[in-house]
């Protein structure tokens, strides 16, 4: 029977869950299927992934895997499914997996096919549709090749049960560390550790545009009511532009898409690319000294004055409150 | 002085240094190379036959048109620059010389004897006017080589090559003619009509005997000769194919407005699978032919605003790839040129008119967008502008029940409660959806009511007219679009369209033609031009006025050739605060959103917007006008961006003839 190998993504010694739904697509394939993780020190976490009906969990345990840099990481891959004769390699659509699977694909010369949404069968062969022109259409593709490397958008399938008895066997990859790749460095890690809500799942969001003028005053106003209101921050293109904030605040046509149920815009003109990101916002505030601002057109609820006045009698307020 | 010629000694020898059997070598040498030279032109020929067949014009009024503005007149090499100067000496010196030494080829042994008397004297002083120019010429393009090095020429050592031997023939050819006229030991007065050969004779050859010259001259004219033998092998392996494929494709680019693009029909989607241009040889024979026609002048690179404003785009590099590719034998076009290079495109068409040999830039990109298009390259906000046209028949995705949200309290007829209007308002996606962009829309139907034009807009049954699918790629969402609204403008039996939309009324007017749309289509500025002309709006300003300036929207100017009106309806003859712009009229540069580049994302440094910001507020300007809902999005977002912009008010011309109608109303009442 043909073996799939699934790639299993870890974030700090914890399994990423969205991982896992890649197994769904592994037991639609058919066939036996295997669990690979790769890390330094990952004996509890292999224990944890025993109960996935996978025939075993491979483990590629060593301190140079402690970082997941590309070059090695695709080698080992790349290694583990040579060895294993896998017929397919799968992984769910992440940052992780750009950045490794094309270059495994690439070692084993394999065609790849990603974000995955669901298997079809064309002519008696494996077929697979994916979205292309950014969604707006569905192709199904087959592929060439006895060997072929997939990755599931993980929003597209089930989240596997953990359910099957016996438990797998836990099998160790042997691996020499030093004689990985080492085109790679890892430097350092930097995380924006926030206790503040993810902007597009957030039901209240702050934004702040160009008049806000330094980073300082956008986190003082409109982080400070973001926090009072226990909302997001966003922030318009200008406002990244000018280092105000970081690019993944950034709200509109070009930036985040989000739809919260009060949405409240200081300093923002309205330029139609940013009202593309907040049209389905349910109440949209806005506060701007220009009365003749568009936002107000779009806008629930308008105040005309300096924010520099408001926001903070409006921060105070709510606190209060 | 009148000199009694004799006609039968006034002439020269031809041949006379030359033994018999040297001039069977010298028609043999030069024979050859001319065999060459067409070998070599039937080898390109070749390659042309190799795309889709046609692409051709055919009216041959056309032709002679062309031929005598572009080919002869060179319109499109003239403007004050050292590089059009010397071309002029180049191109004159070259023309005048080839075809006098075809006459002289003809007189010598032809059945008409003609090279004597004052037809002589006259041919001799013109030769050496024109080989004098010719040369000059030459040192120019190298005093330009040398020490401007205009970056967008290009250079590599065939054109110190090709240079050179133009200069050496030149020189060669003086030299000849010095030493004949001194072995001939021609008479003064005929030897000063060939002016320079007889000033070089008189201040170098003196006291040279007959027999040295004799042999000098023997020496110099094989040089001579194996120059030209030389020159014609260069020719179609140098920047010199030009002088016979510029013509051919003069000729040849089909005659149609510069705002159109070529529909793709299903048929021919089906019969050849493709949707576009994805190998070489899916372009038509007269695209393939044009390539060979650049002689890499670099005029539409200086013009490109994605290049000048560092995006990874020369229209001048796609055509010198696509010919790379096709001296190679073709093969995928997307190999040679990277898909953000075709996205970068504004499709602004300032390269189109700038191109001296008239090579359509834009079509190549459109045709390479739309094969993308197929095969779903394009991915993010205009994919999604695209998606959206198809979903909601606009590219902003808002529901098209709303069109009419921006004529809220002003009581816009519509094509139901006014069905006998004369004029459609077609209010345009960007006026009915963007909120700043709708107080354009209020304020153009707010002058039309006040100037008492018989008006109506069509409210929801308006879709958008798919311009921008069709500039994206996406020709057949541009279809559909342009058939749902011919259908709806022939069912409100429609006639006379005005809109505020430039993109619009290009559409409307070039391109809903070709899917049976006849209407006569006005920007709103002509419109309103027409109006105060009348006397039935005014644009008299009141008092105290800020500096001001206009930024031309590119499918209105350029590609549509409305300059005047624009100005008309802000007064500017009028106003000596009125300021242009360096690059104005149709002229003018890109505000950074044609072609579809609206929905994409750009990092600040390569923002088109900001340069044409930057231009217009260095005119101290703080009324920067313009003419369109898009250039007024760009230009706001980038005189806001712009140090010394920040009070810089960003205007659509009917909002400022808006605010002189209620300033002048307030000074009557």
């Amino acid at each position: 029977m043909a073996e799939t190998l699934v790639l299993i993504e870890l974030d700090r010694q914890q399994v990423k869950r969205p991982s896992l739904h890649a197994i769904a697509l592994a037991r639609e394939l058919g066939g036996e299927y295997a669990l690979l993780i790769l890390g330094s020190g990952l004996d509890e976490i292999a224990a944890s992934l025993v109960a996935y009906g996978a025939s075993a969990v491979v483990v590629a345990d060593d301190p140079a895997l402690a970082e997941p840099l590309a070059d090695r990481y695709a080698s080992v891959v790349a290694d583990v499914a040579r060895q294993r004769n896998v017929k397919t390699l799968l992984g769910t659509s992440s940052t992780f997996s750009k950045d490794i699977l094309p270059r495994v694909a690439a070692l084993l010369d394999a065609p790849m096919v990603t974000d995955v949404l669901a298997l079809e069968k064309v002519d008696g062969a494996n077929a697979y549709r994916r979205p292309i022109n950014a969604g707006s259409m569905l192709a199904t593709v087959k592929v060439d090749g006895d060997l072929r490397v997939l990755t599931a958008r993980a929003t597209a399938f089930e989240a596997p049960t953990a359910d099957a008895a016996p438990p797998c066997p836990v099998e160790s990859f042997k691996l020499d560390g030093a004689g990985l790749p080492d085109g790679m460095q890892f430097i350092s890690r930097e995380e924006r550790i926030s206790d503040r809500p993810d902007l597009t799942e957030a039901r209240v969001v702050v934004s702040g545009g160009r008049p806000l003028k330094d980073p300082e005053t956008f986190e003082r106003l409109i982080g400070g009511l973001a926090d009072a209101l226990g909302g997001a921050v966003g922030a318009t293109r200008a406002a990244v532009d000018a280092g105000m904030a970081p690019n993944d605040y950034q709200v509109g046509q070009t930036g985040k898409v989000v739809a919260p149920e009060l949405y409240i815009a200081i300093g923002i003109s309205g330029a139609i690319q940013h009202l593309a990101g907040i049209k389905d916002s349910r109440i949209i505030v806005a506060i701007n000294k220009d009365p003749d601002a568009p936002i107000f057109q779009m806008a629930t609820y308008g105040l005309v004055g300096d924010l520099h006045q408001i926001v903070p009698q409006l921060i105070e307020a709510i606190r209060q409150g | 002085m009148m000199i009694a010629l004799d006609v039968n000694s006034t002439t020269r020898e031809v041949f006379g240094n030359i033994a018999p059997w040297m001039r069977v070598v010298f028609f043999v040498m030069i024979g050859a190379s001319m065999g060459v030279l067409a070998w070599q032109v039937l080898a390109h020929f070749r390659q042309w036959r190799k795309g889709r067949p046609g692409g051709f014009e055919k009216d041959w009024r056309v032709w002679l048109q062309r031929l005598t503005v572009y080919a002869l007149a060179q319109k499109r090499v003239h403007k004050k620059s050292l590089g059009a100067l010397l071309h002029l000496l180049l191109f004159s010196g070259f023309l005048v010389l080839a075809i006098g030494t075809t006459l002289l080829g003809i007189a010598y042994d032809g059945p008409y004897y003609f090279h004597h008397g004052w037809y002589y004297l006259i041919y001799e002083l013109t030769m050496d006017v024109f080989g004098v120019a010719f040369c000059l010429g030459c040192l120019l393009a190298m005093y330009r080589r040398a020490f401007q090095r205009p970056k967008s020429l290009g250079h590599n050592w065939r054109d110190w090559w090709l240079l050179s031997t133009l200069l050496g023939l030149g020189i060669t050819g003086f030299a000849v003619e010095a030493l004949r006229l001194h072995y001939t030991q021609v008479q003064p007065w005929m030897a000063h009509w060939s002016t320079v050969g007889w000033l070089i004779d008189t201040t170098m050859l003196r006291g040279i005997d007959v027999g040295t010259a004799k042999t000098m001259h023997l020496v110099t004219w094989w040089v001579h000769t194996i120059m030209v033998a030389g020159f014609f092998i260069a020719i179609p392996v140098s920047r010199f194919l030009h002088v016979i494929t510029g013509p051919i494709n003069i000729v040849a680019r089909p005659e149609r407005p510069m705002g159109q693009l070529v529909p793709l029909t299903m048929e021919e989607v089906e019969q050849t699978g493709r949707t576009g241009v994805h190998e070489l040889v899916d372009f038509n024979q007269q695209q393939l032919l044009s390539l060979d026609a650049c002689m890499e002048c670099g005029r539409c690179e200086d013009a490109c605003p994605a290049f000048a404003s560092g995006k990874p785009l020369s229209p001048k590099a796609v055509v010198v790839d696509l010919r790379r590719l096709m001296s190679l034998g073709g093969g995928d076009v997307h190999a040679t040129i990277r898909d953000e290079t075709l996205w970068a495109c504004t499709m602004c068409q300032a390269c189109v008119q700038e191109c001296p040999v008239l090579i359509g830039h834009v079509d190549l990109i459109s045709d390479m967008r739309r094969d993308l298009i197929g095969e779903g390259k394009l991915s993010g906000p205009p994919a999604k502008a695209l998606q959206q046209i198809g979903n909601q028949q606009n590219p902003y995705g808002r529901p098209n029940a709303d069109r009419l949200a921006w004529a809220e309290g002003l009581d816009v007829p519509t094509v139901e409660s006014n069905p006998n209007f004369e004029y459609l308002f077609w209010v345009g996606c960007a006026a009915s959806f963007d909120p700043r962009a709708q107080k354009v829309a209020r304020a153009t139907a707010q002058l039309l009511k006040k100037a008492g034009v018989n008006f109506a807009v069509l409210g929801k049954e308006e879709t958008c007219t798919g311009d921008p699918a069709r500039r994206i790629g996406d020709e057949f969402l541009f279809q559909e679009r342009a058939q749902a609204n011919v259908e709806t403008l022939g069912r409100r039996k429609v006639k006379k369209i005005v809109t505020p939309c430039p993109h619009c009324h290009n559409t409307l007017k070039n391109e809903y033609p070709q899917f049976g749309g006849q209407y006569e289509v006005q920007h709103h500025s002509a419109l309103l031009a027409e109006l105060i002309e009348s006397g039935r709006l005014t644009n008299a300003a009141d008092g105290s006025k800020d500096p001001i300036t206009l930024h031309d929207p590119c499918y209105l100017a350029r590609v549509n050739g409305e300059v005047d009106a624009t100005r008309a309806v802000i007064g500017a003859a009028q106003d000596e605060q009125f300021r242009e712009m360096p690059r104005c009229g149709k002229k003018t540069f890109c505000c950074g959103a044609g072609g579809g580049r609206m929905w994409f994302d750009e990092p600040p440094a390569e923002r088109v917007s900001n340069l044409r910001a930057q231009e217009a507020v260095a005119t101290g300007a703080q009324t920067l006008a313009t003419a369109c809902p898009f250039c007024l999005n760009m230009m706001s977002a980038g005189v806001a961006d712009t140090a010394g912009g920040e009070n810089v008010k960003v205007l659509d011309i009917a909002e400022l003839l808006l605010s002189r109608q209620t300033s002048a109303r307030t000074q009557t009442e």
